[in-house]
């Protein structure tokens, strides 16, 4: 490799992004939009589930119950109704998604140690949401029993007798569950795909296009020296973008990063470089713009988001699927962040990620030089 | 590799493509200092031939050399050592002059230390100096082909393979061009270079001739012209194609081509033959002209050999349907006419108050450098360009306002074919013919009118792509008339098109004329300006002359132009420019043309010269200036005042 033609190449693909001002901003602007509506909108958390009551004991006690309700910040109490078709008005409506029903001997049955059952039904056509806020639900009838409990054993003063049971659940790496917390590493990840690999999966296609390949074929350059270069400049801005979305992770979304912040981008950098050469790869054997374009965001950005345990968790993928995850990169690089990020741990404990990242990025890096021929057809 | 090497030598190469055979079994060798011409119609496989000698495509059999390395198993070698220009503009759009001259120094591994004396020398030569800064996308035609050029010669390669490097370039930038490589095979460059144009053929120390791959014929320009069997006259007259018509009625069975403003008939009897048309064009009072006995141009040659091997490559238009001679009914109001037309783009003008009138059913030529402001007077025309002031009206239609309407009532065929290559011949006619509103039988008939005028019967559900260029440029021509709107505008139509099919495409041109159409046409080939009726020449945004081409050659152009023949002109220019009695000289066919103030006068000195050197000198005449003199003093003189100013 002659390194004055590879820089020669490099300056000159510089040059391309800097004159060109629309890719340089899809370049910059575009991990930033990513990151805010990743950061914002794919929040798993719940709150101020709109919620209808009807209140059929109206005494103090089903009062405490719904303060109880009212005071947590997961449900928002919306209306106040005396029947069933009002509930359902507002179910179907969408106004709620949570209908309560205290039954009429809700105090009685309180005060005489009865069970009493009060029915809470969800509006199941948002199903993750509906089964969260049932859990909650649930978890507030538990409160609410316990502290019932309580009290009738502090007015039979013999407290020692009747002691439940106390789980005491401690959530690690993530103590009060943000999903934030683990959103924002598997951001960098999608934003490296979609960056990646829609940057170069034009630069060799739009060579053959304008026909400007068969003068530089005719030329003493050689395929290293044409395919690193014209990476060098993709790969300087692909380093800013994890640079900017990690800061943005630290200082808009509080995402503590506990591990080292060199081997962040040391294994960005690795990762980085299998999905440029990826992106490569097609821009090569595609040979025209768009379809390589597309074909590098659809085969990158979709499994990046679907299959990577970024949204959906991979141990609860069908078995099929699961296999397939294996050979998606970003399920490696996922995996990396959030134990750099939320565990702090490093490549002692996660070395067999870091290898299969590597070995990924080395077979793209070959790849698209053997596909790379200087002739034409 | 000894000094008596050849710098190219090609054995037996073939290039097969699936079911077409592109070149078969070429042989040919270009030494040091030599320059080796390849012509050939469209789609011969001088672009193959080229590619393979460059090392960037495989050959399937055969062997070609450069410098003594193979080109297949020594590539790395064969690339240091030549330089290629492709057909395609090759150079960065965003990169401005300097930064793509840099980036092929870095490929070539020139040095750092005195490349810029390189460079500057370089761009000296070409004139391209003012333009360092320039993004190469905002270069006129002629000087994007100069910058390839420049970045193909910043390392000095032992080859140099061009790609029909001269294509959509105007004579001035031709010539600058061609200088370049004059100097390079001085320097001992071997130069093998593919072109649509013959004069630049005749200038060649050889010639080979490509047909369907195969190489008919090479050597000298002088040799070959031996082998032709006729002999050449020549019909000199201010209607060239009325004389042609003519003879072409009386001696159907010579062949007669039309060269500018001459016919040339080959013929095995030249007294008998010249005494008929002597006879003739006296009988029908056609007006002046001369009929003279010429040594044969390398076209002729070309021409005569197509004609041999039967490669014609379409029908004739003479099917089309009865030609309506009196054309369609004259409205009495001009075609085209316009007022201080202006258009800006920011600071720049590109079109600046320019003014003329076309009548009804002319042939209205449209010429100027690279960058005059052609294509953008062209789109203001067509209602496709906003004026920036000035105005006037196209078809009656005002251009200020009535755009659309101007839209409905014209053909236009731009230098980008508009067809579509992966739909059939009759699919591209049925969408523009769904464009132009055309339905039922009105499409079906102009249908078959634009197969037969493409002269593609029998090929209607061919692939476009499949067609070769003559072909192409004519189905395109028909789709942009298939409304018989009554002004057709065709923007460098013929550009890079072989001299065959660029006469077939004239001959549609005529046609059309016949029949009342306007055409309005613009062209670097100057024997084509020599058809129209009328011309208009613009530099800068500005017209510098306008009339028959006729009245151009005597009235505009006072200039005495003496014609020097003797054998190899291009090493004997120097001899004649540098002598005080002759103002410019430049290469013009197989010969030199000297523009001079005082005939007598220079006409000795030339002849001092050659005998003080002991150089050969066949003839030195006074004559008629052709398009190309005229063009390029015109267009050097606007460019002296410029710089004047």
């Amino acid at each position: 490799m002659n390194l004055r033609r590879l820089w020669a190449v490099a300056r000159k693909e510089f040059i391309h992004i800097v004159r060109d001002w629309r890719s340089l901003i899809m370049a910059i602007a575009i991990p930033v939009i990513l990151v805010l509506l990743f950061g914002y909108a794919l929040t798993m958390d719940l709150k101020d589930v709109p919620t209808v009551v009807w209140d059929q004991s109206r005494t103090t006690r089903s009062r405490d119950f719904l303060s109880l309700v009212q005071g947590s910040p997961y449900f928002a109490l919306k209306g106040y109704y005396d029947n069933y078709r009002q509930l359902q008005q507002d179910l179907d409506s969408g106004k709620a998604m949570i209908a309560m029903v205290i039954p009429h001997d809700f105090a009685e049955g309180v005060m005489s140690g009865r069970p009493v059952t009060v029915q809470v039904v969800a509006d199941g056509s948002d199903a993750n949401t509906a089964r969260l806020a049932l859990s909650y639900a649930v978890s507030l009838g538990m409160i609410y029993s316990q502290q019932v409990t309580i009290k009738q054993v502090a007015l039979q003063g013999s407290g020692s007798r009747i002691v439940p049971v106390e789980l005491v659940p401690r959530v690690w790496y993530n103590a009060d569950l943000r999903s934030q917390n683990t959103i924002v590493p598997g951001i960098i990840a999608v934003v490296m795909v979609v960056v990646a690999s829609m940057l170069t999966s034009i630069t060799v296609a739009k060579e053959w296009e304008l026909g400007t390949m068969e003068q530089l074929i005719s030329t003493p350059v050689r395929v290293p020296e044409l395919v690193t270069g014209k990476v060098i400049p993709y790969f300087v801005i692909g380093m800013l973008d994890v640079a900017v979305a990690a800061a943005m992770g630290q200082w808009l979304f509080d995402v503590p990063l506990r591990g080292s912040p060199g081997l962040l981008f040391g294994v960005s950098a690795v990762f980085l470089v299998g999905a440029l050469f990826y992106g490569m790869l097609l821009s090569i054997g595609l040979k025209t713009q768009v379809l390589a374009n597309q074909a590098a965001l659809i085969s990158g950005f979709l499994p990046a988001l679907m299959l990577s345990g970024f949204v959906f968790a991979i141990e609860n993928m069908p078995a099929v699927i699961r296999v397939l995850t294996y050979i998606i990169p970003a399920r490696y690089f996922i995996a990396l962040l959030r134990g750099i990020y939320l565990k702090g741990v490093g490549l002692e404990v996660m070395w067999l990620n870091g290898l299969l990242l590597s070995i990924y990025a080395l077979i793209m890096v070959v790849a698209a030089h053997r596909k790379l021929k200087l002739k034409l057809e | 590799m000894t000094a008596s090497d050849p710098a190219v030598d090609v054995q037996g190469l073939t290039k097969q493509f699936d079911e077409l055979t592109a070149v078969r079994d070429l042989n040919l060798q270009v030494h040091a200092g030599e320059i080796f011409g390849l012509v050939g119609p469209d789609g011969a496989g001088k672009t193959t031939s080229l590619r393979m000698m460059a090392g960037i495509m495989e050959p399937s059999t055969g062997v070609a050399r450069i410098a003594g390395c193979d080109v297949v198993t020594q590539t790395t070698r064969v690339k240091d050592a030549i330089a290629y220009m492709s057909q395609k503009f090759g150079l960065y759009v965003d990169l401005t002059v300097e930064e793509n001259i840099d980036f092929y120094a870095d490929l070539y591994g020139v040095p750092r230390k005195g490349r810029r004396k390189q460079i500057e020398k370089l761009l000296d030569f070409s004139a391209m100096g003012p333009f360092k800064k320039r993004r190469a996308g905002f270069l006129s035609g002629g000087m994007k082909q100069k910058l390839q050029l420049v970045c193909a010669l910043i390392h000095t390669p032992t080859v140099l393979l061009l790609d029909e490097p001269t294509n959509g370039v105007d004579p001035v930038s031709r010539r600058d061009f061609w200088r370049i490589l004059y100097g390079l095979l001085g320097e001992g460059v071997a130069i093998v270079v593919a072109t649509a144009y013959l004069d630049e053929a005749e200038r060649c120390n050889r010639v080979g001739l490509l047909n369907s791959g195969e190489l008919l014929v090479q050597g000298p320009p002088s040799e070959l012209k031996q082998l032709m069997p006729e002999q050449i006259l020549t019909v000199q007259s201010s209607k060239p194609r009325m004389i042609y018509n003519l003879v072409r009625e009386i001696l159907p069975d010579q062949r007669n081509t039309l060269f500018g403003d001459r016919v040339h008939v080959a013929t095995k009897e030249p007294k008998k033959v010249a005494q008929k048309i002597n006879d003739l064009l006296n009988a029908k009072a056609v007006g002046e002209y001369s009929v003279k006995m010429e040594p044969p141009t390398i076209e002729d040659v070309f021409v005569g050999m197509m004609a041999d091997t039967g490669a014609e490559d379409g029908g004739s238009s003479d099917e089309a349907g009865p030609a309506r001679v009196n054309g369609a009914p004259s409205t009495g109001r001009p075609a085209v006419q316009v007022e201080k037309l202006t258009r800006s783009f920011g600071s720049f003008t590109a079109v600046d108050r320019i003014s003329f009138t076309v009548p009804e059913g002319q042939i209205f030529g449209f010429l100027g450098p690279n960058g005059a402001g052609k294509s953008t007077c062209i789109r203001m025309l067509c209602g496709l360009l906003q004026p920036s002031s000035g105005g006037g009206s196209v078809a009656g239609y005002d251009i200020m306002t009535q755009a659309e309407s101007i839209k409905q009532n014209i053909g236009y065929m731009s230098q980008k074919f508009s067809l579509y290559d992966d739909l059939t011949v009759e699919e591209n006619i049925d969408f523009y013919g769904g464009i132009y509103g055309l339905t039922g039988s009105g499409l079906a008939d102009r249908k078959s009118w634009a197969i037969t005028m493409s002269g593609l019967n029998g090929r209607q559900r061919s692939m476009t792509s499949l067609l070769s260029g003559g072909w192409k440029q004519r189905l395109a021509m028909a789709c942009a008339v298939l409304h018989e709107p009554p002004i057709v505008f065709l923007d460098e139509p013929t550009s890079g098109a072989d001299p065959l099919s660029r006469r077939r495409f004239w001959d549609l041109i005529y046609d059309m004329a016949d029949r009342g159409v306007t055409v309005f046409v613009t062209t670097h080939y100057m024997e084509e300006a020599e058809y129209c009726d009328r011309l208009v020449m613009i530099y800068s945004g500005k017209v510098i002359a306008m009339g028959t081409p006729r009245e151009l050659k005597t009235a505009v152009m006072k200039d005495t132009v003496l014609h020097i023949t003797c054998p190899h002109p291009q090493d004997r220019l120097g001899l004649v420019e540098q002598l005080p009695a002759v103002r410019e000289a430049a290469l013009f066919g197989a010969g030199i043309h000297a523009v001079v103030d005082d005939e007598h006068a220079a006409v000795s000195a030339i002849r001092n010269a050659f005998e003080k050197e002991r150089r050969r000198l066949d003839g030195v005449e006074k004559i008629v200036p052709g398009m190309e003199d005229v063009f390029v003093s015109l267009v050097e003189a606007e460019q002296q005042n410029g710089e004047a100013v």
